[in-house]
């Protein structure tokens, strides 16, 4: 059998983590207009809420993930109020509180983990085959994870009295403010639910990645080419874009080094961005 | 003070750095009327607006509301515990969103964040979000986005929208500008209709709107109520055509 | 306008706290006469935090047995430690620090690469000396540099014939994108090519890759007989816990998985996999025994269970350096590296020596060993006493160093 079909079954699998990961993301960024560059490390205090439940309280994994993006959630909430609520449409002043925010995290995690890189131990074991190709069963859970996701956040964004007050809090403010809606409550709980999901995100994938401090810097760029790839502001586009980048990542990285493909998959980013400077969904703005 | 009146100014009066915008005005709007205040470019028609709806604060006088005196209190108090609701000038309203969904975002908005995070609307809310579309003659572009209507229909959006905040007394800042004529006809019947069991203030240039929907009408000029009663009273009164005249 | 300003500013000092508590402080203390400072470099954060400030520990045990057996030649050693948070700029800057200011002949220190050769460059600049105890990748060298972990080179070369009588000659060689293993895998090419076996594919992961799924497809495409797998960081859990869970059923031998990535991937999918290098804890050697048990008693048992090879270098090496001191009667640089020539001392990895004529890499044994289900190594192998050190491998430059 040849690399092709087993590639693009990767790029799938890649493809699903990097979504999860990003959905949390595209709430902040798009709907509240503030590249949080914590975002990896409220993954981080997923994976380690995740780890401590699973590995410390040796609680089944389900409550792990439910765990992580409460834990997440909650501190992430906490934030908004102490912090980011006093930002917003600053956008510079945004990036460097949520860049001292990512340190602090980083730091006190150091400080009560030490730096000592942490298992968290797969839940489900064992590969499945299709044809003569193995993969882990467990990139089926994260398949599932990411699709339950990317579900449950465009019922909420698009179909609920919630989300519609988000959507109009992003297109007018003072209007929505006019209409009894109360805006700094759900900035907060926008806020929570954009770092619930990045702690969900740790938690699904801690057990196939390593749970230390500093992991959030790793996560920050990927979802960050992702969602600005995507659209911003859209989770549709944010799915495409992530299978846009993960199945060439792969399916070029079975033909060549991984690290040319790479290369050439941020080259093919930039372009994109060049030419579509609001990315691939954007939707049009009045 | 008239027990009738469900709007009530005594002798309010405003400035801005000196220059007396509202000056001395007293007026008494009767439950189910519909008020039409006309004036001049700079009369105090939206600054008066803007007093009984608090977004300005008044420095002299009271404002009375069912009886009760609201002077200087909070705008969203204003809008939520009083049931004033306004409709700025020019169309406020979420592009990005479906004529239905603007309907509903001001229909839910004074309940509580968490309570309806993921509830969906009730059977009252979708039989009053159809009432109000009726009402707007939206019913049949009910799912586009508003962003896709012409100026005129996200007008009736926004009066829509004040409708649905179930407000006592409605506000309307020169609803029909940039309309045609056929559209602002269209609004004339649209106001006249939800009039009776709402009180309605409407501010406005248009002389033919007037007439079409005009009980009492206050005329204004230099921050001072110039003239008031029907429309035909007014209309003959040489005052106001001097006014007019003059502009 | 003024509340953003000054917001923006409680925002950078909160930044500048929070390096500054990040970045501890070197401790300088006075030396009197009866006293021999020293300088110690290790990371403290970052990349090398992991296994750095354990390699600072075991030399800081070795100091304080060593002035305890009443210092050298009466006088104390004294260790002035430095942080440099795995940032190369902030290693020329505590080198420069300690050369200059603190007037330290020789400084000890670093494993990641990046910070060892910012901290060689200060010391050739300065004519002072510097041990790292880390193994070079070979084909190069410093006159003022001593790698006392010897040359990979060494290690591969006991490796790759104990792997082909065992399960063949074809090799797939994974590395991390950086010189080291990228050498490692050219270094292998001439072995393997030598014992007629071949390199049937080499690839390198980005830094710090966490999937690993497209090269372990690609090594099911070559089928090797085993794989030299060189993977560092995160991306070494990664790969062993992949390699099982796509069910890569083909041997894995390593020159850079220890004790630590053991440890941290826990037995389950290190069990069953090789490893070489000049010390493991499995070492019978009743030095490393003693040193273990020492280590934990100071350190506690989950420190202890890390302790590698490099780890047990930096304790070597301090002994190494106690006994060229002795020898050398007086602490120049000049005095001292003479005295490194002929100097030998027994420790935990065996005779300890470095050899001038190659580069001043230590000779060193080599061990292969097997990872248990417990996470702890098995020897499986051990080489006939001491091997030479060889930067420049004659299979790769048969004239020798090149000119």
């Amino acid at each position: 059998m040849g690399i092709l079909p087993i590639q693009l079954m990767n790029g799938l699998f890649a493809a699903s983590t990097l979504l999860l990961c990003s959905l949390g993301m595209v709430i902040i960024f798009g709907n509240m207009n503030v590249v949080n560059l914590a975002h990896g490390e409220f993954i981080m205090v997923g994976a380690y809420t995740a780890w401590f439940i699973s590995a410390v309280a040796r609680l089944p994994f389900v409550a792990a993930v439910a765990g992580a993006a409460l834990v997440a959630g909650l501190f992430g909430a906490v934030v908004e109020r102490v912090v980011i609520k006093r930002f917003y449409q600053r956008f510079e002043e945004t990036l460097l509180a949520t860049y001292a925010i990512s340190i602090i995290m980083t730091q006190i995690f150091r400080l009560g983990f030490s730096s000592m890189k942490k298992i968290v131990e797969l839940p489900v074991r064992g590969g499945f085959e299709i044809g003569s190709m193995t993969f882990p069963k467990y990139n089926l859970v994260i398949v599932a994870a990411a699709a339950t996701a990317v579900g449950f956040v465009c019922l909420l964004f698009y179909k609920t009295p919630f989300g519609r007050r988000v959507r109009a809090i992003r297109q007018n403010r003072n209007m929505a403010m006019c209409l009894g809606i109360n805006a700094s409550a759900t900035d907060t709980l926008s806020f929570g639910l954009g770092c619930a999901l990045a702690g969900l995100a740790g938690a699904v994938t801690a057990p196939v990645k390593i749970v230390f401090p500093a992991m959030g810097a790793s996560y920050l760029m990927d979802s960050f080419s992702t969602v600005v790839v995507g659209g911003v502001d859209s989770f549709i586009g944010t799915a495409a874009s992530s299978a846009l980048i993960s199945e060439s990542t792969s399916v070029l990285g079975g033909f060549m080094s991984e690290v040319y493909a790479q290369i050439i998959v941020l080259v093919g980013i930039i372009l994109i961005l060049r030419f579509r400077p609001s990315g691939l969904f954007a939707k049009e703005r009045r | 003070m008239d027990d009738k009146a469900l709007l009530e100014l005594v002798n309010v009066s405003v400035d801005f750095r000196g220059f007396r915008a509202v000056d001395g005005v007293s007026m008494s709007v009767k439950a189910g009327e519909i008020r039409t205040i006309i004036g001049p470019n700079g009369a105090g028609k939206s600054t008066l607006i803007d007093l009984i709806t608090a977004k300005t604060k008044l420095r002299y006088g009271r404002i009375f509301f069912q009886g009760r005196d609201i002077t200087n209190r909070s705008p969203d108090s204003i809008a939520r515990i009083y049931g004033i609701g306004r409709k700025f000038q020019g169309p406020n309203v979420f592009g990005d969103m479906t004529v239905e969904e603007n309907l509903a975002l001001a229909l839910s908005g004074s309940r509580g964040v968490l309570r309806n995070l993921l509830r969906s609307e009730s059977e009252d809310a979708r039989g009053a979000i159809d009432g109000i579309l009726d009402t707007i003659e939206l019913a049949g572009a009910r799912r586009e986005m508003v962003s896709s209507l012409s100026h005129g229909e996200k007008q009736w959006v926004e009066i829509g929208m004040v409708l649905a905040q179930d407000a006592k007394l409605i506000i309307l800042d020169e609803p029909t500008t940039g309309m045609t004529a056929d559209e602002t006809y269209k609004t004339g019947e649209m106001i006249r209709a939800m009039s009776g069991d709402r009180t309605v203030i409407v501010t406005e240039h248009d002389m033919d709107f007037v007439r079409q929907v005009a009980q009492t009408v206050t005329v204004m000029n230099q921050g001072k109520i110039l003239a008031e009663g029907g429309f035909e009273e007014i209309s003959a009164n040489p005052e106001v055509i001097r006014v007019y005249l003059k502009e | 306008m003024k509340n953003a300003f000054r917001k923006a500013l409680a925002a950078s000092l909160a930044l500048a706290l929070v390096s500054a508590s990040a970045a501890g402080c070197g401790k300088k203390e006075a030396a009197g006469d009866d006293e021999i400072k020293f300088g110690i470099i290790y990371a403290h954060s970052g990349s090398a935090e992991m296994i750095e400030s354990v390699s600072e520990k075991a030399a800081l045990l070795a100091v304080e047995e060593i002035n305890a057996a009443g210092g050298v030649g009466g006088k104390k050693l004294v260790a002035i430690t430095e942080d440099w948070e795995s940032d190369e700029s902030k290693a020329t800057e505590k080198a420069k620090k300690l050369y200059l200011q603190d007037e330290v002949p020789f400084i000890l220190g670093t494993c990641l690469g990046t910070g060892t050769q910012a901290v060689r460059t200060v010391a050739e600049q300065n004519g002072k000396l510097f041990f790292a105890p880390t193994a070079g990748s070979g084909e190069d060298e410093s006159p003022n540099t001593i790698y006392t972990g010897g040359t990979t080179y060494t290690f591969t070369k006991e490796l790759i014939p104990y792997m082909t009588e065992k399960f063949g000659p074809n090799v797939f060689c994974v590395g991390s994108d950086y010189y080291y293993p990228v050498r490692i895998a050219e270094q292998t090419k001439a072995l393997v090519e030598l014992g007629g076996g071949n390199l049937v594919g080499s690839e390198f992961l980005p830094m710090e890759a966490t999937d690993c799924s497209t090269v372990i497809a690609k090594i099911k495409q070559q089928a090797p007989d085993f794989i030299y797998a060189n993977v560092v960081g995160s991306t070494t859990a990664a790969f062993y816990q992949q390699a099982k869970e796509y069910g890569l059923d083909i041997p894995i031998a390593s020159v850079i998985t220890s004790e630590m990535d053991a440890v941290t991937m826990g037995g389950e999918y290190s069990e069953g996999t090789y490893a070489t290098f000049n010390w493991f804890a499995s070492s019978d050697n009743p030095l490393s025994v003693k040193f273990l048990e020492n280590f934990e008693k100071k350190y506690g048992r989950e420190d202890m269970l890390r302790v590698n090879a490099t780890i047990t270098a930096a304790y070597s090496s301090v002994y190494l350096i106690a006994e060229a001191l002795k020898k050398a009667g007086s602490y120049d640089v000049d005095s001292l590296k003479a005295a490194l020539a002929g100097t030998s001392v027994d420790t935990p990895q065996g005779k300890f020596s470095v050899d001038p004529e190659n580069g001043y890499y230590a000779e060193n044994y080599a061990m292969i060993v097997m990872w248990g289900a417990d996470a702890r190594p098995v020897t499986v192998y051990e080489s006939d006493g001491q091997l030479p050190a060889e930067p420049w491998p004659d299979i790769l430059f048969p004239n020798g160093k090149p000119s």
